[in-house]
């Protein structure tokens, strides 16, 4: 055991990150560092998968399946696994034929051959929607409703959540550190056996975390439209909660096939970071983990953006004032252009100090907030500027004003004390990062997962203090052009 | 046997148990608690001791006072090169003048944002981004609270810039233009959020406009904020008399001592420090329908009335009947009922305000489509009367308690949060070996008292439920539950400067 465990020691300026690297047999990888600062440890489970690899038509199915990852499994959370499932299959079938029978019902036409009984024939919904009922109800007899989450409740769970991005789907909990078995049985056990219990009622639970997040608010609005918008054919266009209609006719068979496709242990980074012993940590983790079986990853082809060739504008009308986004498409993460990009947005729009600060929000009083940020994906993503104008000022003044102050960035170089202010506040977050077991860990398993090296966490940012203001120059020009960007405005509705 | 006796009782690992089922099948009788098999074979496994207790004032945390009588709380920890100074002053939203109402957050901001007599607002930026620390202050109901975050190699400047931004803010003119006008931006906004004007409309009913926690900062009292009331309120408040610091990180105590005494030590401020009176809060209770409309597809929901103070001796009874009702995530019973069983909700809980100088709030919050919201509120208010109506089962109230108990640990975790713990509780009277007797104090609740507790202060007949929605449709579903008052909310009209 003490062979597969290297242990690498890193360090930047003053920091040290002592991470114990090891792959289980069956191609999981473990990262592991141990830190005494308190009596508990964070664990962080990332699979490499996220909404892009959902198919069309299927679009919210990753973090449909991470709800469910949460519903127990055949051991925990059931009272009779083996009668639930026949009931969960019943309910399966149920559901599709609902499904098809509002597919059917959607189409404006009539078609004459259809008798009522095949076509439109309220009768016929009622009758399944009473079916379903029964069998609910019957399988609510069987089950021990958010049991898993009790068992972590009862040991001290804190932070016990889950996140799906574009990129991957990650698992997180902190603990007691006398806890360690307890997770690694529960994680095991939800990674071999899941059973995607009461799938229907979570996905009404979804539709209104979909309408929290981007019905009822505007910024989620605007955001969604802004991005379904740059992107016309990667599917990073789609949100990751997924669009309304898909997530209405997601099946329980669609996220155990998803479930089945990616989320294995050659697919997975996990982190643990706290008061552990390395060796015993390891050991358990072969114990409970290694033996589920690995398997081949699908061949994916993920469409990839074609270059954007002039300005694309939408709007949205909501019941709210007025805000706006741009954004336009950079490089891939990792990419060299991604760290001078990364230097360009903080320079732009970190604290009172940053240009648009200066010059809009504190000097020509324009906007209320101007946000700038780099997304951190895989593939080619954006720089987007989100603002809040001031009345009586219009998002048409401020997006002006806005475009006259990148003209001043790709005119002239940014000044040596920009740049070393920014190098400072990297460093800064590099050490902040360090703070919480719980940030160090998905800081870490998110350098492992995306660019295959923990280790990434500290090159990154010798990388982005390595920018100069050629750098910063030159990426200005090349991609904080009209032709490349994407503009979407939100406008309030007329009062009603 | 709840957790602390299982964990101080054995040092034994059970390692494999989902493996095996066998613990299952020998317990025979039925369980008094339904469960799974996995979860016996968990029930069955016992942990490693875990020798812990709260972080102690006198122990890991010293107290002590600089010549001028400022108290600070030092909690050294090395493990990374950062230091976090966070002080409270007495003062805040509860001792706004009703015609000034946002006075304490503007001079908050400001006694940051307006520079320093030596050092203008820009160049004070830009040295505190330059060093990539951050100095801010902000204001709650009863404090303000000013953070100090660096790099601790920065301590030196960091702890001299602090001190000049308490002792001698410059106020400058133009800072305050600023803050006013983004003030009226998010004034103008703020039906936006649907959940942050449910929040303000429910506290606004029931505190009223003769209370400063029912008072909203409106266009008038925003404008009406003036240089010289900056000048006076820090003049009142911020004083050494005022004031408690905590310090956590990166920093040897003699050094930092030393310098804290060197930059704030000599301060001093005439007098004594006299705090304005705080009206006392009407608990009348607002029961009824109010809507608030907005036209979009999902409904924020607040349930509730007035909770309680921090003096109150039911106070932990109280909050372990919330943590059973919504307080307590995924497993509470309206999460449960109203997420997990009906899929009515993303985000639904509740919370019972017990931390406050004075009454706070009991609310019971929820999201929910339009069609769903009167499901919603009927299975909210069925929730809110079975917890008085029927006994709490022991297995819920222990799981409860074993909860707390577990994660106890975690309000320490962070040294930062640790020390502020531990001075907050000098700030508001509390003894300062509270928490090391508070999962006592927990534990005592038996499931009869939880009843009474619930019975007497959980009021069926002073529910206000107030609802942020599409009102035309949810006007005729709401009736059921009371004559419905519409809160007019028009879309703003704040005026231009």
């Amino acid at each position: 055991m003490l062979s597969t465990l290297i242990a690498y020691s890193v360090r930047a300026q003053e920091i040290s990150l002592d991470v114990r690297e090891h792959t289980l047999k069956n191609g999981m990888k473990v990262l592991i560092l141990p830190r005494k600062n308190s009596s508990t440890f964070s664990a962080y489970l990332r699979f490499k998968t996220g909404s892009v690899h959902e198919q069309a038509g299927k679009t919210g199915l990753s973090h449909m399946l991470e709800h469910m990852m949460f519903m127990g499994t055949r051991s925990i959370g059931t009272l009779e696994a083996e009668e639930e499932e026949a009931i969960l299959e019943k309910l399966d079938q149920l559901h599709r034929k609902i499904s098809e029978l509002r597919e059917l019902e959607r189409s404006p036409f009539q078609p004459p051959a259809l008798s009522p009984v095949e076509g439109k024939d309220p009768s016929r919904l009622t009758a399944l929607e009473k079916e379903i009922a029964e069998a609910t109800a019957a399988h609510k007899q069987l089950i021990i409703p958010n049991e898993f989450w009790e068992i972590y409740r009862r040991h001290g769970a804190v932070g016990l959540n889950a996140s799906t991005s574009r990129d991957g789907t990650q698992y997180y909990v902190n603990l007691p550190s006398n806890r360690l078995e307890l997770w690694t049985i529960l994680e095991s056990d939800r990674m071999k056996n899941p059973v995607f219990r009461e799938f229907y009622t979570e996905r009404e639970v979804v539709k209104e975390e979909r309408r929290q997040r981007y019905e009822a608010n505007p910024g989620g609005a605007l955001s969604e439209a802004l991005i379904a918008l740059a992107f016309a054919a990667h599917p990073y266009r789609n949100p990751v909660i997924g669009w309304p209609s898909d997530i209405d006719r997601l099946l329980r068979p669609d996220a155990l096939r998803h479930f089945k496709t990616f989320y294995a242990p050659n697919n997975a980074v996990l982190v643990l970071v706290g008061d552990l012993d390395p060796e015993q940590t390891v050991r358990i983790m072969e114990e409970q983990f290694g033996s589920i079986p690995p398997q081949p990853l699908p061949e994916l082809h993920i469409t990839q953006e074609p270059p954007q060739r002039g300005e694309r504008r939408a709007s949205v009308r909501f019941d709210a004032q007025p805000r706006f986004m741009i954004g336009y498409h950079i490089p891939a993460m990792g990419h060299p252009d991604h760290y001078a990009l990364q230097v360009a947005a903080a320079i732009m729009g970190r604290g009172r100090t940053s240009r648009f600060y200066r010059s809009l929000i504190d000097g020509k009083r324009l906007a209320a907030s101007i946000d700038v940020s780099v997304s951190p994906l895989r593939d080619p993503g954006l720089l987007t500027v989100s603002a809040t104008p001031r009345a009586p000022h219009t998002p048409e003044e401020l997006e002006k004003e806005i475009g006259a102050e990148i003209e001043r960035l790709r005119g002239a170089a940014v000044t040596d004390q920009e740049l070393l202010r920014v190098r400072n506040q990297l460093e800064a977050d590099l050490v902040r990062s360090l703070r919480s077991n719980a940030s160090l860990a998905a800081e870490l398993g998110n350098a492992q997962a995306m660019a295959g090296d923990w280790r990434y966490l500290l090159e990154s940012r010798k990388r982005l203090k390595a920018v100069t203001a050629d750098d910063v120059l030159r990426v200005v020009k090349s991609y904080l052009t009209i032709e490349n960007r994407t503009v979407a405005t939100l406008l309030p509705t007329q009062p009603r | 046997m709840d957790a602390l006796t299982r964990a101080f009782g054995a040092a034994i690992l059970i390692a494999g148990l989902i493996a095996g089922s066998a613990a299952a099948e020998e317990q025979g009788a039925a369980p008094v608690e339904r469960r799974s098999a996995g979860a016996e074979r968990i029930g069955l496994m016992i942990f490693p001791p875990l020798f812990w207790r709260p972080p102690a004032v006198g122990d890991e945390v010293e107290r002590r006072t600089l010549s001028n009588g400022i108290i600070i709380y030092l909690y050294p920890d090395r493990t990374l090169p950062l230091l976090d100074l966070v002080g409270l002053i007495r003062g805040g939203r509860l001792y706004d003048p009703g015609e000034k109402a946002g006075l304490a957050r503007v001079a908050a901001s400001q006694i940051r944002a307006g520079g320093t007599t030596s050092i203008a607002p820009d160049a004070l930026n830009d040295e505190l981004e330059s060093l990539a620390a951050s100095l801010e202050l902000s204001a709650g109901d009863e404090a303000l609270e000013v953070r100090l975050n660096l790099l601790s190699r920065h301590t030196e400047r960091g702890v001299k810039l602090l001190a000049d931004v308490l002792l001698r803010p410059a106020f400058d003119a133009g800072q305050l233009e600023l803050a006013r006008g983004r003030l009226l931006e998010e004034l103008r906004r703020r039906r936006d959020n649907p959940t942050e004007l449910l929040h303000k409309e429910f506290a606004a009913l029931h505190y009223t406009d003769r209370h400063p926690l029912g008072l909203e900062p409106s266009e008038t009292s925003l404008r009406s904020i003036s240089r010289e009331d900056l000048i006076a309120f820090h003049r009142r408040y911020v004083r050494p008399d005022n004031l408690m610091l905590a310090a956590a990180g990166d920093f040897d105590k003699e050094s930092l001592v030393a310098l804290l005494e060197q930059s704030l030590g000599s301060w001093s401020a005439n007098g004594r420090s006299s705090l304005p009176p705080v009206p006392n809060v009407e608990t009348i209770a607002k029961p009824g329908v109010y809507l608030i409309d907005r036209p979009i597809p999902q409904s924020s929901i607040a349930i509730g009335h007035f909770g309680v103070d921090r003096t109150n001796p039911d106070r932990q009874a109280i909050e372990l009947m919330n943590q059973l009702l919504g307080g307590g995530g995924f497993t509470s019973r309206i999460t449960k009922r109203v997420r997990s069983a009906e899929g009515l909700a993303y985000s639904v809980g509740s919370r019972f305000g017990t931390d406050g100088r004075q009454p706070g709030l009991f609310q019971v919050i929820a999201l929910t489509r339009t069609d769903g919201t009167a499901r919603a509120v009927g299975a909210i208010l069925d929730e809110i009367k079975r917890l008085r109506d029927a006994p709490v089962p022991a297995t819920e109230l222990d799981a409860a308690k074993e909860a707390l108990t577990n994660s106890f640990l975690f309000w320490f975790a962070d040294p930062t949060q640790a020390v502020r713990r531990l001075m907050l509780l000098e700030f508001e009277g509390l003894p300062l070996d509270y928490y090391q007797t508070l999962l006592e104090r927990y534990r005592a609740v038996t499931s009869d008292r939880l009843q009474e507790v619930a019975r007497r202060y959980v009021k069926p007949d002073d529910l206000a439920i107030v609802v942020v929605g599409d009102a035309k449709a949810l006007e005729p579903a709401l009736s059921s539950f009371g004559s419905i008052r519409k809160i007019p909310h028009q879309a703003p009209t704040v005026r231009t400067p």
